[in-house]
């Protein structure tokens, strides 16, 4: 971060590396219910980035001294695939993702009324199948999606969103190279109706007035993500529907069938 | 007909404390009601209560449920299981799952040797009788009992032959409790 380098992230016009505005987010598609195993689950294209996450549970805790007989457990493992960036990333946990994993089961956790559950574990699983900046706050929007779609009951959604600093200006939702070489990087999550952080780190410098001016943007553009969660529930329920009303028929007819006989 | 019901997502507003009593699938705060699920909204005009129905439903025990096990342990007076899970239902189960069957509700008669009716690694289908404090289940009609019973010497599954179970490996009887169904049970369906 901070490096300098003969690349031009934001031009005369204000125009980003990839024609977006200050305040334009990458083009975002949520899909729920994409995993016939897992209870709930949700897939995620966030501009480069996609996301598969999948949740089961509440189940009982294994090895049985991690049951908790107050509350649920919140699990999340974030995970990135050998093939998600550019050199292969070696498999399995690092640092990183270690550390990612613990605060968004942090930030989860706080929305799941995990106490209705004791002794059971909440297991999340967040792949990150291509990455291209901002996974954190992608992963964490598809796991409230997938948790919402097990059926899981839930005090609100999370959404998440990063703001940063790139050419001396405060913008919204950084991309690579933005992330590389631009001035600092502040991923946030909020929940959408109390509008509390539940997640906020920060890489690089910013003032107090900048930082202030991000997170307003940021919180206003969550609002917008919050919207699609809600469109790709209302949608995987049409499914559910459409499905059902499928096999209704089908077993009218059987029985019509079974009549005749 | 379905399609004009209002689906609700987790942390959605559906109304305040003055117009409705917060029920299933929802809780209060600061005087509004807020759904907790992803499901349908039922607004209920005559008890006045706001109530949501999940779409995917948490599967919890309750008493009455038919559920399919696995013997873990045979003793004198009883028999320990998992249960696996609710027949018809493909998803596991939340919470508990490991239960016990007292000998006095094994069969419809008297049982006078467990082991003549249960073994370990058995599949059994069986009723939940209680949930609290601890799981307890039963077989004792004639449609619960043993699915899939393996033999003790070499567990290979064992073939329902009259009255007993036989093993085709080492050509020996056994003796369990039986379902109607033994052997022909679609296990298939819950993966």
């Amino acid at each position: 971060m901070g490096e300098n380098i003969d690349l031009k992230l934001m031009d005369e016009e204000g125009r980003r590396i990839d024609g977006r505005k200050f305040d334009e987010l990458r083009p975002i598609k949520i899909e729920a219910n994409v995993l016939k195993r897992a209870d709930g689950s949700a897939y995620l294209e966030w501009g480069g980035n996609k996301i598969l996450a999948a949740v089961y549970g509440p189940r009982e805790a294994h090895p049985r001294h991690l049951q908790d007989p107050t509350k649920a457990r919140v699990q999340c493992r974030y995970n990135m695939a050998a093939f998600s960036v550019m050199d292969r990333k070696r498999p399995g946990p690092d640092r990183r993702s270690v550390e990612i994993s613990k605060i968004l089961s942090e930030a989860l956790e706080y929305v799941i009324f995990t106490e209705q559950f004791p002794r059971t574990t909440i297991d999340i699983f967040i792949e990150i199948l291509q990455a291209e900046a901002g996974t954190r706050c992608s992963g964490l929007t598809a796991a409230s999606v997938a948790l919402a779609d097990a059926g899981i009951p839930m005090r609100d959604l999370i959404v998440s969103c990063a703001f940063g600093k790139i050419a001396g200006k405060v913008v919204l939702d950084l991309r690579k190279e933005e992330d590389n070489f631009g001035e600092a990087d502040v991923p946030l999550a909020i929940v959408p109706r109390t509008e509390e952080i539940v997640l906020l780190q920060m890489d690089g410098h910013l003032t107090t007035n900048e930082f202030q001016e991000g997170l307003s943007m940021a919180m206003k553009a969550c609002k917008n993500i919050y919207g699609l969660q809600r469109e790709a529930l209302r949608k995987r329920y049409s499914t559910v529907i459409d499905k059902n009303e499928e096999k209704e028929k089908k077993e009218e007819k059987k029985e019509k069938e079974e009549v005749v006989q | 007909m379905n399609k004009e019901k209002k689906i609700v997502v987790p942390g959605e507003e559906i109304g305040t404390t003055e117009e409705f009593l917060a029920g299933e699938g929802t809780f209060e705060l600061k005087g509004s009601i807020i759904s907790s699920y992803f499901g349908e909204l039922n607004l209920d005009s005559e008890e006045m209560v706001a109530k949501v129905k999940p779409i995917n439903p948490l599967v919890r025990l309750k008493v009455g449920d038919v559920v399919l096990a696995h013997v873990q342990d045979v003793k004198s007076s009883m028999i320990m299981v998992n249960v696996i899970r609710v027949e018809g239902n493909p998803r596991g189960v939340t919470g508990e799952t490991s239960a016990s069957i007292h000998v006095s509700r094994i069969s419809e008669g008297y049982t006078s040797d467990v082991w003549k009716e249960f073994r370990i690694g058995d599949i059994i289908r069986a009723r939940v009788m209680q949930t609290k404090p601890s799981l307890q289940l039963s077989t004792d009609k004639p449609s619960l009992g043993v699915l899939l019973g393996f033999c003790t010497r070499c567990r290979m599954p064992l073939e329902k032959k009259d009255k007993t179970l036989f093993c085709e490996n080492c050509k020996r009887n056994e003796l369990r409790k039986t379902a109607p169904d033994y052997g022909g049970y679609q296990f298939r369906r819950y993966r």
